[in-house]
Parts: structure tokens; sequence; C-alpha cells
């Protein structure tokens, strides 16, 4: 099980400025940011939104294949879009007809710009959220979002699922290694039988688990709040980023 | 402090697992609880905090019924550290973690932040405090459950098998730190072990358990020194107690006593060869 990497957080970056930054700053521009997406229209601004998050990720110390992998599963979605939006809007100028198992369909201006216009807003929005995925660890994200007055219990529900993504991926590791030391994979039907019980055992470990956490809960006074979760104070590069990242989004606006 | 009478308790499928337990633990004693596999130690741990309920007998502690005694008082006078390290840490960085229990109790954000602090101080990992509960190995893990414990300033802290799956440096350096939180904090520590070597260096009192019951408690010396209980109890002596009990007993080597501990063996070959030096200039 290799993908636990995926999750790893970026504590290990802080360093960088836009790691650092607070996350309820990070909230704001990212919901703004993706606010404008959608109420935009045309191609510029979310190409924009793509460009300047590519550059952030960069700049945030990301690997731009990290990055790049990430973006594959957007990419194709905006692909498909893109491809759905051609041939239902029979708008404008007829560009071609293409044939298509002896149908012909035609390709009108407008329907090309309706598809060029839902692929980039994919795009753009995908690669703002992937940034603050990527440079932001999921406990700060919480930390912004109760500052924000979001529900606690939805919070606490984050905090322990990611918490505990941890402990699964390193049981269900451990139960293919001892399945995969047993011939456990070596054949399709092999595979299916084990996949099958690493499933069923999970879930099983996975409530004894719970179990044994909750008595622990209770023996240090467990009452229905998980942490004390208080922010910090906002720092001066704080509103700097907050300015400048503003100030960048209302030129794209004004732009586009 | 913690007087346990009679205790039985008996699984939901029927498993006897304490079968008429009766021991007293007082103030500022450092106990182990030394058996075998299957030999009721964690089940009567679990007794300990009332996290388990007796189906006979009863567990008084400063010499209330634990059961009369509110949750809350109890879990935050008297502490447990379960043997897996990620049973009890559910938070996702080190220091909301260690802050978990102060925050139930209530306490305001000030002094659960001089809490976790300290605790992190004590165990020290204060350079962790802000990493995942996840990037951290074992022993550190180990350490952070015990912090999690100290943030809530208890009486007594109950340890199950804390030594299992650590390195023998870990090992000393968990041990160590438990002694000194005993001996300069006043910690009443109650530990669940099968690893006798390590219990005469540290413990004052132990309590031999098989079969759920108690075959003999006391200090080191008159446990080691029943060679029955220990049989019965399919427990062996230190390894070093081994070596000088065969020397005595096979090769007739004159010692006082058994010595339990490397530096006790020391002084007694010490002395051997002193008395032996003599002889041979006599």
């Amino acid at each position: 099980m290799s993908g636990i990497h995926q999750f790893t957080d970026v504590q290990g970056e802080r360093r960088r400025l836009l790691v650092a930054l607070d996350g309820r700053i990070k909230l704001i521009l990212m919901l703004v940011a993706l606010g404008l997406n959608l109420l935009a229209g045309g191609i510029r601004f979310p190409l924009a939104l793509l460009l300047l998050s590519t550059v952030a990720v960069t700049a945030s110390g990301v690997q731009l294949r990290s990055f790049m992998r990430r973006m594959m599963v957007p990419i194709m979605l905006a692909f498909v879009a893109f491809v759905s939006q051609l041939f239902w809007y029979p708008e404008g100028e007829l560009l071609r007809t293409i044939s298509v198992l002896g149908f012909d369909l035609p390709v009108y201006q407008g329907a090309l710009d309706r598809g060029l216009e839902l692929c980039c807003r994919i795009l753009g929005g995908m690669s703002v959220l992937l940034f603050f995925s990527l440079t932001t660890p999921l406990p700060e994200l919480m930390r912004a979002a109760h500052a924000f007055h979001c529900p606690s219990v939805l919070i606490e529900l984050a905090l322990i699922m990611y918490r505990y993504i941890f402990l699964m991926f390193e049981e269900a590791s451990r139960i293919r290694r001892a399945q995969k030391s047993r011939l456990g994979y070596v054949s399709f039907s092999n595979t299916l039988r084990s996949f099958s019980t690493l499933g069923g055992m999970l879930i099983l470990r996975s409530y004894d688990r719970a179990e044994r956490s909750f008595a622990a809960m209770r023996c240090r006074g467990y009452r229905g709040v998980m942490t004390a979760v208080v922010p910090s104070r906002l720092k001066g590069h704080d509103w700097g980023v907050l300015l400048v990242a503003g100030m960048i989004l209302m030129a794209l606006w004004t732009v586009r | 402090m913690l007087k346990i009478e009679d205790l039985h308790y008996t699984y939901e499928d029927g498993t006897p697992a304490l079968n008429g337990i009766d021991l007293e633990i007082e103030k500022g004693e450092f106990v182990a609880m030394l058996g075998s596999n299957g030999s009721g130690k964690s089940t009567l741990i679990r007794h300990l905090n009332g996290l388990f309920k007796p189906s006979l007998g009863r567990v008084l502690f400063q010499g209330k019924e634990l059961g009369d005694v509110e949750d809350r008082e109890v879990f935050s006078k008297i502490g447990i550290v379960f043997q897996d390290p990620d049973d009890q840490l559910f938070a996702s960085t080190v220091e909301e973690d260690v802050a978990f229990g102060p925050t139930n109790m209530g306490l305001p954000p000030d002094d659960i932040k001089e809490r976790v602090h300290q605790a992190l101080h004590m165990v020290n990992m204060q350079e962790f405090a802000r990493k995942s509960v996840h990037a951290l190995s074992h022993g550190q893990k180990k350490r952070v459950c015990i912090a999690g414990i100290l943030a809530m300033r208890p009486e007594v802290i109950i340890l199950d098998e804390p030594t299992a799956g650590l390195d023998p440096m870990g090992v000393h350096s968990l041990m160590h730190l438990l002694e000194e939180l005993n001996r300069e904090k006043g910690i009443t520590m109650i530990m669940a072990t099968h690893v006798v070597d390590l219990v005469p260096l540290f413990m004052s009192k132990i309590a031999i358990l098989s079969k759920g019951e108690v075959l003999r408690c006391g200090s080191p010396d008159e446990v080691f020194g029943d060679a029955e209980v220990l049989e019965r109890a399919k427990l062996h002596l230190p390894l070093i107690a081994e070596l000088m009990h065969i020397l005595k007993t096979r090769d007739n080597v004159n010692l006082h006593h058994i010595p339990l501990t490397v530096g006790e063996a020391r002084r007694e070959i010490l002395r051997l060869l002193t008395v032996d030096d003599v002889k041979a200039r006599v």
C-alpha cells in the first residue's frame, strides 16, 4: 500500500511563507478564488488561476511532478466535460461536422466556447483546491474552520478521520504483507480472495480499535469535545499575503 | 491508597479472569504486577481505575469504593497507559493529544497550555509538540501517551506492559523516566509486566499473578526467594539471579544471598574475591 505518502502533511515545509501562512487566510483566499472562478465568464480568469496556483505550488516547495500527478484526474474530468458540451449547443457559427459511426455531429462556435469555459473552470477551481490541500495540514485547516464557526462535530469527525486513516493504512499494509508472503497475490483468483479477506479484517480490526480507543478516551474524561482548538493571532506576513493575493485576484477579475 | 478486596471477574463469554484478588497498594509505591500471558494482569489493572466493574468484590481508592466515586474524579486521579500507544493517541498533533485530558477537565486555555508544556518537558518530547502523531516512532508515541496522562496530574499511573515493542535503550530510558516520576513527583506507579529482569531494578513491591490469583506479594527479595511460587506462575528468576543461583546450588559457591541485579551480583562477587584473596594469603 504505497498511497500513504499522498496524505503526508507538510509540516516539514513550514519554513516557506505560503506554507507557514495562517489557515484562516488560506481558507478565505481559497473561498474567494473559487467564488470568483464560478462567477467569472470566459476562460481568462480560470486559466490565470491555474497558472497562479501552479506558480504558488512550486514556490511552496511542492514538487511540480507531484502537483501534476494530482491534477491528472481533474484534467481527465475537464476533457470529458469539454467533449460533452461540444455537441449539445447549436449556438453561433457552424465550425465543422464530425462524422462518428455514420452519424453527423455538428460543432458550433457557441458549443466550443461553452466547452472551453467549463473545462477551464474545472481546471482553475481544482488547481486552487489542490494548492491548498498540498500546503495546508488538515489540523490547521480545521483550526481555521473552527474560527469561522464550523460545527464542532464536523471538525472533530474530520480530525479523527485524519488521524485514523494512517492507522488504517498501516494495518492494511501489515495484512497485505503477511498475505503476500504466503502467496496471497500470485494469481488473479488469489488476489480477489486475499483482497476480500483484507477488507473484512480491516473492518473487524477497525471496530476493535474503536472500542479500545473509546475506552482510552473515557479514561481521559472524554465528554464529547475532542480538543481545545485555539488559533493563534494573525501575524504581519498573514495580512501582507492576504492583501497582495486579494489585489492579484481583483486585477485578474478586472481583466477577465 | 488502593485496596482490592476479594476481586472476581468473569468475561461475558464465561471465561473467569480473576478469582479472588486481595491486594493493597500504598501511596508512592512502584508496584509490579508480574505474571505470564493470561495470568490476569491486564484485567486486574483495568479494575483499578473503574474501566471494568467486578463480578464480585470491590476496589477502594482512598477509602472510597470506585463505583461510588464519579468517573471524572477517578480518571483525573488515576491515569492509565495502555499497551498499544495507537489505542490512545487520537488527535492529529502531539500537543493537541496531550491537551485532550486537561481540556476534558474543563481547565482554562492558559492552564491547559502550561500543563501541556510541562508534561512534554517531563517526558523530553517538547520539541515534538507540533509534530503529527502518525510521524512518531513507537518509543516516542509511548512517551506522548505518558505525557497525556501526566498533563492531568494524576496521583496514580497504571501502565499495561509499557516496555512492549521497545528496543533495550528505549526500555531503559522509559523505566528511568517512570522511576524518576515515582521518586521525584511521588506518583504511585502500578505496572503490569512479564519482564522479570526489570522488576528488581525499579520496583519496590511485586505481586505475582497466575490464573487470576495473587500467589505472592512482597519485596523483590521476598518474592524471588520463593522458587515454588515462581514455578507455579511460570516465571523465572532475573537472569543474573539465575546465574548466581546455579553457582550456589551446583558449584557450592558461598553466597550470602541470591543477588537480583547486576549491581548486587558485582558486590557479592567482589566480596567473594576479597575473601578468597585473604584465604589464599593466609
